[in-house]
Order: C-alpha cells, then sequence, then structure tokens
C-alpha cells in the first residue's frame, strides 16, 4: 500500500500543479509545459521519498521500488499528454455524439446533423495545427510537406500497412 | 526466495502485459485484415490484462506481502497496465481515425505537394462528418430510426462526456462546450 500511496501522490501533485498553473495562465507550448512538469516532479518526488517517511523508514526503500513508482509516473503522464489533445479541443466524433444526444426526439437527420456541426470546421483546425507544429508549409496556395511531416506519415503508414488498417479520418 | 527477489517480477508485469498486448494485437490484426480494427485492440487489451495479472498473482504469494500491500501493488500495476494500454490504444487508433495521418497521407501520394484549397475540398467539413457518422453507425454509438438519428451504445458518449468535463475543469467554462477558448497567444497542440 505504500508504494501505491507514494505514486499516487507524486502524480496527483503533478497533476494539482498543472491545474493551478493553467488556472492562473496557459502556457503557449501547453504540451512542452505538462512534459516538463511531470518530468520535473518525478526526480523532486522520489528524492523526498526516499529521504522521509514515518515509522520504519523512507517511504521508497529500494529501487525496484523507484522503478515501480517511476513506471507508473510516466505511464501516467504519457497517456495524460495524449489524452490532453482529446480534453483541449473535442473531436469531430465526439462533437457529434453530444449533438445527438442533446437533440430533442426523434433526433436529428443527417442531413441537420452535418449542417449543424458544419461550424466547427476540423480540417481548417488541423491544417493550422499542422503548419503551427511545423508538419507542412504553405507557399501561396500551395501545401509544401515538411521533414517531419514526411516521417509522421511514413510512421503511420507503415504500422497501418503492417496491421492491415482501413485507411484513417 | 526474499520478497526482494519477487519485487522485479512484480514490477515489470505490467510491461509484460503491454507487450502481450502489442504482440496479440498485432497478430489478431494481420489474421483479420478486412474485419473491424478495433476487435484486435479489444482481445489484445483483454491478452494483456491476463498476462499483467498472472504474472502478479505469481509473484504476490511468493513474497509473502501482507493483505493490504498485495492489495496496493495489484491495484498500482493495473492502473500501470491501463495506461500504458491507453497509449498503445491511441498509437494505433492515429493511423485508423487522424484526419491529420491522413491529410498527410495525401501529401505524400501527391509527391509532397498539393494546393490547399484541393486538400481541403478533399476533406472538407461535410466529408469528414459523413466519415464519422457512419464510421459511429457502424460501431453502433448511433443507431438510425426512420431516418433520424439517436445515441445507441453510451461507451463513446461517456468518454466524450468526462472529456468535456475535464476541459471545464481544467480550461475553464468558457470551453466546456467544445468551442476553442480566446487565445492568449500562439498556441502548440498536438491534435491528432
Amino acid at each position: 500500500m505504500r508504494v501505491l500511496v507514494v505514486a499516487m501522490t507524486m502524480a496527483g501533485g503533478a497533476f494539482v500543479v498543472h491545474w493551478l498553473i493553467w488556472r492562473v495562465r496557459i502556457p503557449r507550448r501547453q504540451t512542452a509545459a505538462l512534459l516538463a512538469i511531470f518530468m520535473l516532479a518525478l526526480p523532486v518526488g522520489l528524492v523526498v521519498a526516499t529521504t522521509t517517511g514515518a515509522g520504519a523508514g523512507p517511504w521508497l526503500r529500494t529501487p525496484w521500488e523507484c522503478l515501480h513508482v517511476s513506471l507508473w509516473h510516466v505511464a501516467f503522464m504519457l497517456a495524460y499528454i495524449v489524452a490532453y489533445s482529446a480534453i483541449e479541443e473535442r473531436s469531430p466524433s465526439m462533437t457529434l455524439l453530444c449533438h445527438v444526444a442533446d437533440a430533442p426526439p426523434p433526433g436529428p437527420t443527417r442531413a441537420e446533423l452535418m449542417e449543424a456541426v458544419r461550424v466547427v470546421s476540423p480540417v481548417e483546425i488541423r491544417l493550422g495545427n499542422m503548419l503551427r507544429d511545423g508538419m507542412v508549409r504553405q507557399d501561396a496556395e500551395v501545401l509544401h510537406l515538411l521533414p517531419k511531416g514526411r516521417r509522421w506519415a511514413a510512421v503511420f503508414a507503415g504500422t497501418s500497412s503492417f496491421l492491415g488498417l482501413p485507411r484513417g479520418g | 526466495m526474499t520478497q526482494d527477489a519477487w519485487y522485479p517480477l512484480i514490477v515489470l508485469a505490467p510491461v509484460a502485459g503491454l507487450a502481450s498486448y502489442g504482440g496479440a494485437q498485432v497478430l489478431i490484426a494481420r489474421l483479420g485484415r478486412h474485419r473491424n480494427p478495433y476487435r484486435s485492440l479489444t482481445l489484445g487489451f483483454l491478452a494483456g490484462l491476463a498476462v499483467l495479472l498472472a504474472c502478479t498473482w505469481y509473484a504476490l504469494p511468493g513474497g509473502r506481502y501482507s493483505a493490504l500491500d498485495a492489495g496496493g501493488l495489484l491495484i498500482l500495476n493495473v492502473l500501470i497496465y491501463l495506461a500504458l494500454a491507453f497509449g498503445y490504444f491511441n498509437f494505433v487508433n492515429l493511423g485508423i481515425a487522424s484526419l491529420r495521418i491522413r491529410m498527410l497521407a495525401e501529401l505524400v501520394a501527391a509527391g509532397g505537394q498539393l494546393p490547399a484549397a484541393r486538400l481541403l475540398a478533399l476533406y472538407n467539413s461535410e466529408a469528414v462528418a459523413a466519415v464519422r457518422i457512419e464510421r459511429l453507425l457502424a460501431g453502433g454509438h448511433l443507431t438510425d430510426i426512420d431516418g433520424h438519428l439517436r445515441i445507441g451504445r453510451r461507451r463513446f458518449l461517456l468518454v466524450a462526456r468526462i472529456f468535456d468535463g475535464l476541459r471545464a475543469l481544467i480550461l475553464g467554462s468558457r470551453t466546456a462546450t467544445g468551442r476553442q477558448p480566446p487565445p492568449r497567444g500562439p498556441r502548440e497542440q498536438v491534435t491528432p
């Protein structure tokens, strides 16, 4: 139970710090800020947990216990950062579902649903994100694929082909 | 064996679970190429969970942990596995559902450059919405009753509501309905 408590306290503490910072001012580079908060919390938490304790000894007593807590902390950090993109911006599928759920009976038709979500414009948002993330650049009206974008495309094309997955979007 | 000798197996159990998830998912996906891709992800997840529980269950009695400690270690391992599995699921799901990945693939297929208007026409909001609606219908999350759409299985809707709640908690109530908050400067977004 001791190791579980330490692991939850470290991750929970990092999340609280993240929440407090976001309530004051949302950072410009949010993913980088999340990484920095969680990665800083790990060594600080480990130092505190191995040098302080209650009763019989420190909170964390062996290297394997430290590794166990670190494994949880890194897994939680990565999972949260992945989930954060969906927290930050509702996906088109979630928007569609919520619109249907909130509609009065008998529910919208396909045409009505598509009209209602048209203003969300996910394609323009994704294109803006790719420009900002350095995956593509735009000269006049032409989009050019940059090396970073080519690498992303290659990784996921290879994975999808290997797994026999359908084309995305 | 002492308690310390069993602990490494407990620590590595979630990693073994993740490796089993990936291996099982790849095998099932390749054997059933034309089936629903989420089937391989679900079955792989269950295989990995079984490996995790088996490894943890095997190591706990050997270490002679108290019931409280054993319970705590089991819960921690399950949580680690869920976090790792969530990451793996999203990695595979990007290839299936990501609009950004699809747009990048179009650029690659066009030789690295494409008029912006053509890309936007290929993936206009109507086309994206139509694909997503059909995918939600195929997955049972929406049902079509006499031409009107209603919610089917509530799992995905529940996830959407949870994310709405987290958005309100972290980013403030202005974004609770999915609208972008007022920009405070250039923002980095990692949106699939």
